[in-house]
């Protein structure tokens, strides 16, 4: 394992980072402003003169040329024009062919962003040749690692900017080379991971040294390689997911520095297009999806009462084509440019952006759509044939309720996302022109694809939460959930309006005045179902006797996140409303109300709740309470001052903002409390890992639940139950009596008398 | 900061919605609050020995038709109040054929202005395009060569007090044109024009910072993710035609 360790540290200079690197890299990336297109092959920038080491303060002779691109016209004018960008020393013009404080676009406020820099560009009688020199001071300071930054276009000489012309980019180094800061962190990351896994291993092998024989260590290894066991594969899911929920959240908290500040630039705009794609990527495919397969794959059947899954290897199967899927979503990082299409992938830029990355990117997406399928495939099968006796569809717990809606749903809006894929996968490889318009394509195809799938999405990681929390309110009050009945057909409502109103991700995209009115009424009419379940959860509450386990504080945390969420949802539907707050932060912090305030606090709450059957020892109460204070205040403090900054017109995906914006102060705070939230994460982490030894012995009902998981051992055994599992009917009047308050509103509404308790019962 | 103005459809609901869902959430977390302090168990309650469910057993099923179609309706009238009250601004901001004409004679002639977004800037001009139009609005490497000469870059004025179409193009990829304090976006897509009215504003703050000379400006950002430079595609509206108190003098119409 040291050895390992030490190969891969040996290798580390590849991945150096670049310590005083350009920061501003908008010209590089951008290529000339006035002639846009992809880089073109054809092209070369080069830049010579360029020394292996400088002396402090000398002034080096440099000249840029322009090798290949169109053939020039007869006129020999408008030949061509550069940029030049140094991370350090100074550029000066020697002739009146170049010139200092290049803008961006003929002005504006990208073209102030640029004289900041020191940076070289062509002037208009520059022009007219291909070739420029130019001279370069070396810094007072010796030793440090220079990078140009060099952006050549080839001009037709027709006079007519774009058409014909081509361009280029090029690096040259003093010094030690680059790399892009997310190779640099993704390598970072995996390289603590290993030395931190080399260092928990070498601390069971003092422990017990005999477990690491070979013959111990690789039958227990080759179990979890090859497990088909549900609560195998479960738990392989919820490591998989917890880890790049982690790995979500550092991507997060490194572009929350960038906009710490106003007119930042501790990231360039690449490495953070690349973070905030990444981002969502992970967080909704790789961490979401994976930790909610996680209860499913555990719980699901130890709820129904179900020896395992109905298909158990293609179960692990699609476990196992995550990982693989992860390594083309990540390939990008390693191969000089992640996907930087942000997690919607709109075309056509996704189909037109030079980021290797970006088609790896969706192969992985298309690789995990047959994960999810596979997975799926099981959970309707086990739900539909291995239900135990006593199983009926109206009394089969919510949470297992909630998996099957949701499976339902994925099956239905799944295929269009990967259909749109493929499609951008084609364009990016042979040519096809799905979304290319001058060929007779349709970019909006991509949106009305993506969001048929994304809508549902939005639902399917959510919905799962629903039924976590209608499962803790009920136990953690000792009360039956109120209208069970209703709270499964608001389920299914959902998941039927889910998919009529993906539109209202497309009212500023000039969609059909009808449609855009109808998707309106209709998103609107999701809050009726979200309201019926949200009162229903209150309602459950009535009457109870409730006991604040941490795992009842995330769900009660839940009603007060999930509700602010739900309730800004509305303000999207509205077209006048959203045609100022599309794209602000206003729909940053709505999403993460709902992402994390509710799917995540479902899950959190799970975790807590569920712990006790998988390890047999209950999480540590008092850490767990201080995870969730510290956890939800963060979070609030975080998210909440988002609703104001995208009211003021704050939009995503911004790689900085100036300073008379006034956005400066919230995002200071919105990126301290971020820290903060993503550091507790850790207080939970290591809470799992040291209960599994010094919990609090669990029993096999730690919290006096009802369904059939709980008849069964913590942790239970393989296969899950016998064939004499059964569920049963509850004795009526076996619930606590009724408030006062319930019998004022039951005679308010009018009940029957038989309807009433008797006072029999009441005693 | 820049949200939008108080006389734009945006800020007249905005105030309406901001209200319900003050409701709303007050309801809920009252509620809520209430029923955790009421019914907090009693120290000394042991979740397993106090439990009412019996493992294995599906419990007492607990629910008032009536109470739960009353959480039924309730968001549903709720929600369809909100529609209605949308239908009103949707009017002004696509206006059909007639609508315009009727506006026409007592606000005056709409001022259309021609918007074609291209990484990364917006290019400007103050009259409807004839090169690409609503039924051919692919915009070609040649179109936009002359668009890139004929048209200003990242800024453009037009006069106070006036009805405005929005013609919004895009060249290359998805962008959005999105005026902050007028509270409009649409996005700019190839092979789309896509519309939007909007009426430039009667009055202005003249203290403001954005006041100068009569002249007011309108900050534009693109909304729309298109790449490294998304953040830095601005540009400015200037509305002018205002006298020294900010008030559209006329002059100009």
């Amino acid at each position: 394992m040291l050895l390992g360790t030490a190969f891969l540290l040996a290798l580390s200079p590849v991945f150096t980072a670049y310590p005083s690197g350009i920061a501003d890299q908008n010209v590089a990336n951008a290529g000339c402003s006035c002639h846009s297109g992809t880089a073109n092959s054809g092209v070369s920038a080069l830049l010579d003169g360029v020394p292996e080491t400088y002396d402090v303060g000398e002034t080096y002779s440099l000249n840029i040329s322009i090798s290949g691109g169109p053939s020039i016209g007869s006129s020999m004018i408008n030949q061509g024009g550069f940029v030049l960008v140094v991370s350090d020393g100074s550029l000066s013009p020697i002739d009146n062919s170049t010139g200092k404080n290049a803008t961006y676009n003929g002005g504006g406020v990208g073209g102030e962003k640029y004289t900041g820099s020191d940076i070289l560009t062509h002037s208009a009688e520059g022009n007219d040749q291909r070739a420029w020199p130019i001279e370069w001071t070396a810094p007072d300071i010796p030793g440090k690692d220079i990078e140009f930054q060099l952006v050549v276009n080839s001009v037709d000489g027709d006079g007519m900017n774009g058409v014909g012309d081509q361009w280029n980019t090029a690096s040259y180094y003093i010094g030690a080379p680059t790399a892009s800061a997310l190779s640099v962190i993704l390598t970072g990351t995996l390289l603590a991971i290993i030395i931190s896994v080399a260092m928990l291993a070498y601390v069971f092998h003092r422990a017990s040294p005999d477990a690491f024989r070979f013959e111990v260590f690789w039958p227990w290894l080759k179990g979890w390689l090859t497990t088909t066991d549900h609560k195998g594969v479960g738990t392989l899911y919820f490591w998989f997911g917890f880890l790049f929920f982690l790995v979500g959240g550092i991507f997060a908290l490194l572009f929350r520095i960038q906009l710490a500040q106003p007119e930042s630039d501790f990231l360039t705009q690449q490495q953070y297009n690349q973070f905030f794609t990444l981002h969502g990527t992970t967080m909704i495919f790789l961490a979401a999806m994976p930790l909610i397969s996680a209860l499913a794959n555990y719980i699901v059947p130890l709820q129904i009462g179900a020896k395992d899954l109905a298909f158990p290897r293609l179960n692990a199967f699609a476990f196992w084509l995550l990982p693989a899927s992860t390594i083309l979503i990540f390939w990008g990082v390693f191969s000089n440019g992640a996907a930087d299409t942000g997690w919607t992938g709109y075309a056509p830029y996704s189909t037109t952006t030079t980021t290797p990355g970006t088609t790896m990117w969706v192969a992985g997406q298309l690789m995990l759509g047959a994960s999810s399928t596979l997975s799926g495939v099981n959970f309707i099968a086990t739900i539909f044939t291995m239900r135990a006796p006593g199983v009926t569809w109206m009394k089969m717990p919510l949470f297992t309720w909630s998996i099957l809606v949701s499976v339902f749903m994925l099956f239905i809006s799944l295929p269009a996302f990967v259909i749109g894929l493929v499609f951008i996968f084609l364009d990016r490889t042979i040519g096809t022109a799905f979304y290319d318009i001058a060929a007779g394509g349709d970019p909006l195809l991509w949106a009305h694809l993506f969001w048929y799938f994304g809508h549902p999405e939005v639902y399917v990681v959510i919905l799962p939460a629903f039924g976590v929390i209608s499962e803790v309110l009920a136990t953690g009050s000792h009360r039956s959930i109120f209208g069970y009945k209703s709270m499964v057909w608001a389920m299914a409502g959902i998941g039927v309006l889910g998919f009529v109103v993906w539109g209202h991700h497309m009212l500023t995209a000039g969609t059909d005045p009808q449609f855009r009115f109808i998707t309106m009424l209709l998103t609107m009419l999701v809050a009726v179902p979200t309201g019926v379940k949200i009162f229903n959860w209150l309602a459950t509450l009535h009457g109870g006797a409730i006991m604040f386990h941490t795992h009842m504080l995330w769900a009660l945390g839940f009603l007060v996140t999930f509700t602010i969420g739900g309730i800004s949802g509305m303000y999207f539907a509205s077209i006048p409303l959203d045609l100022h707050l599309h794209e602000t932060y206003f729909v940053v912090a709505h999403f993460h109300y709902v992402f994390i305030g509710g799917t995540v606090f479902g899950i959190l709450s799970a975790i807590y709740y569920w712990y006790p059957k998988v390890t047999g020892r209950c999480l540590n109460e008092t850490w767990g309470r201080i995870h969730f204070i510290i956890a939800f205040t963060s979070y609030n403090i975080a998210f909440w001052p988002m609703h104001q900054l995208g009211l003021d017109g704050m939009l995503r995906r911004t790689h900085s903002y100036a300073e008379s914006t006034g956005y400066g102060g919230a995002n200071m705070l919105i990126t301290v409390s971020s820290f903060i939230f993503g550091i507790s994460m850790i207080i939970l982490l290591v809470n799992i890992i040291i209960s599994t030894r010094k919990g609090v012995l669990a029993g096999n009902n730690p919290w006096g639940g009802w369904s059939l998981e709980w008849t069964t051992t913590s942790p239970p055994p393989t296969p899950s139950f016998g064939d004499d599992v059964r569920q049963e009917n509850a004795p009526t009047n076996h619930i606590s009596k009724p408030s006062r308050t319930q019998r004022f509103i039951s005679r308010l509404w009018g009940l029957q008398e038989e309807q009433m308790p008797s006072k029999e019962e009441m005693d | 900061m820049a949200s939008p103005r108080s006389d734009t459809e945006f800020a007249a609901l905005w105030d309406v919605f901001n209200f319900w869902a003050f409701l709303v959430g007050i309801l809920t977390f009252v509620l809520l609050g209430y029923l955790i302090l009421r019914y907090r168990a009693k120290s000394g309650h042991h979740p397993q020995k106090d439990s009412p469910f019996i493992p294995g057993f599906f419990p007492e099923e607990r629910d008032n038709a009536k109470l739960e179609f009353a959480w039924f309706l309730g968001p549903l009238i709720l929600v369809i109040y909100l529609t209605l009250i949308t239908l009103g601004p949707l009017d002004r901001l696509w206006p059909t054929e007639a609508d315009l004409e009727e506006r026409t004679a007592t606000e005056g002639a709409p001022v259309t202005v021609t918007v074609v977004g291209e990484k990364w800037a917006w290019y400007l001009n103050a009259r409807e395009e004839t090169l690409f139009t609503e039924n051919s609005p692919v915009i070609t490497d040649e179109d936009m060569a002359l668009v890139r000469a004929g048209y200003t870059p990242n800024s453009i004025s037009i006069p106070c007090d006036r009805i405005v179409k929005f013609h919004i193009y895009s060249y290359d990829v998805q962008h959005a044109f999105f005026i902050v304090e007028l509270g409009i976006k649409e996005d700019a897509v190839p092979g789309l024009r896509i519309t939007l009215t909007t009426k430039t504003p009667k009055q202005v703050d003249a203290q403001s910072d954005a006041f100068l000379d009569g002249n007011y400006t309108l900050g534009v950002k693109c909304a729309e993710y298109c790449g490294d430079m998304h953040a830095y595609m601005l540009a400015t509206v200037v509305i002018t035609g205002y006298d020294d108190a900010g008030i559209c003098s006329g002059l100009l119409n």
